[in-house]
């Protein structure tokens, strides 16, 4: 009797293949991702982290304004640093401390920030605050609406800021210096330091934008 | 030969699942990220922030995913049986007497014998039932083969 000869095809299911193909591409990717934003490009991917610094403003134009304060003003960022000097009570992490005169460091503040001439308004966390040179660590909230003497705000962003200021701005490392008086000033995507002292007003930073009076200056100009 | 009372032959002796060791090559990756972030940290170079969550991320889904994959079998040694279950919803538990045990096989790739792992084929005059993946295979088969005597010569009973 003839026998029928039947041919089989046997294959291997690839699903665990596949699987470690995809985790591999993934560690891989992770790996490279890592490499590009810490030794190639540090400055990568920060607007996605909520750290809004933009690249061409960190290498945009550079400004340096020793102006009259502006009436008002407010920020919503992640700041490095905040250095200011308060008078009266204030809360920290829901506690009260109600000291005539406070010198007052916030490391990694993220929150708002808004002063008029005569009060200054903090509201946000961070994770280290010295008050007269005491550490407190940990998710602290912090809360101050008092007068205050001094204001320093390092390393910020803001994406548009502008007054009818008086006083010297100069752009584009000091190839640029313009005397204002009550004239127009605004700076977009800037990124910098502000500092405030009674009268005295400073901004000190790159913006993508900036404009003293007439003379407006853009990024893409330098190129 | 004694015969085993039946209260004392479900008694469980051991409970076992498939070795860690499995996952080493997992496990192996989030250790180089860890590592090459804190060279990074300590280099003085800055870390991004996204990509520090993204590598976060990735350790907590290895160490679930390989979690939950090993909890989908496991394996119990009673007196008298060893019980293979299978799933996490629904279980297929395989049960094979020691009394049909004729022979017990282990199975090492290369990798598996690197890292001394490998699986326990039990044998009941035929291919049975295989566990997977066991830690130090040799000393568990010579732990199963005095378990299997014991319970042959019915030493379990007295326990």
């Amino acid at each position: 009797m003839e026998q029928k000869e039947v041919e089989a095809v046997l294959t291997k299911p690839k699903r665990k293949h596949r699987w470690m193909l995809m985790l591999v591409g993934t560690f891989l990717f992770i790996f490279l991702f890592i490499f590009y934003t810490s030794f190639v490009n540090p400055n990568f991917g920060k607007t996605i982290t909520g750290n809004v610094i933009s690249d061409n403003a960190a290498s945009g134009v550079s400004v340096n304004a020793n102006l009259n304060p502006p009436e008002n003003f407010l920020v919503d960022s992640k700041i490095d640093k905040i250095d200011m000097k308060v008078k009266g009570a204030f809360s920290v992490d829901g506690k009260i401390y109600d000291i005539s005169s406070a010198s007052v460091v916030i490391d990694n503040f993220d929150g708002k920030v808004s002063f008029t001439d005569e009060k200054l308004i903090v509201d946000g966390k961070t994770n280290k605050i010295f008050i007269e040179g005491i550490p407190i660590s940990g998710k602290i909230e912090v809360n101050f609406d008092n007068k205050y003497s001094y204001l320093k705000l390092s390393n910020f962003y803001m994406s548009s800021f502008g007054y009818p200021a008086s006083g010297i701005v100069r752009l584009q490392d000091d190839r640029v210096a313009v005397n204002l008086k009550s004239e127009a000033f605004r700076v977009k995507k800037f990124n910098g330091d502000l500092e405030k002292r009674g009268k005295i007003f400073r901004l000190d930073g790159f913006a993508e934008e900036a404009q003293a009076g007439l003379i407006n200056v853009k990024n893409t100009d330098e190129e | 030969m004694k015969k085993m009372g039946k209260g004392s032959s479900k008694k469980r002796l051991r409970k076992l699942r498939p070795s860690r060791k499995l996952y080493f090559q997992y496990y192996a990756m989030a250790i180089v990220l860890i590592l090459f972030m804190i060279f990074i940290k300590y280099s003085g170079r800055s870390l991004n922030d996204f990509a520090f969550r993204i590598v976060l991320y990735f350790i907590i889904a290895i160490i679930i995913v390989t979690e939950i994959h090993r909890f989908g079998e496991s394996y119990h040694l009673t007196t008298s049986s060893v019980i293979l279950n299978t799933g996490y919803f629904g279980i297929l538990s395989k049960r094979m007497e020691f009394e049909a045990i004729s022979d017990i096989q282990i199975l090492q790739s290369p990798w598996q014998r690197l890292l001394n792992f490998g699986d326990v084929q039990l044998f009941k005059f035929g291919p049975g039932p295989t566990m997977k993946n066991i830690n130090r295979p040799n000393a568990f088969v010579n732990e199963l083969e005095e378990i299997i005597t014991r319970a042959k010569a019915g030493d379990h009973d007295e326990v």
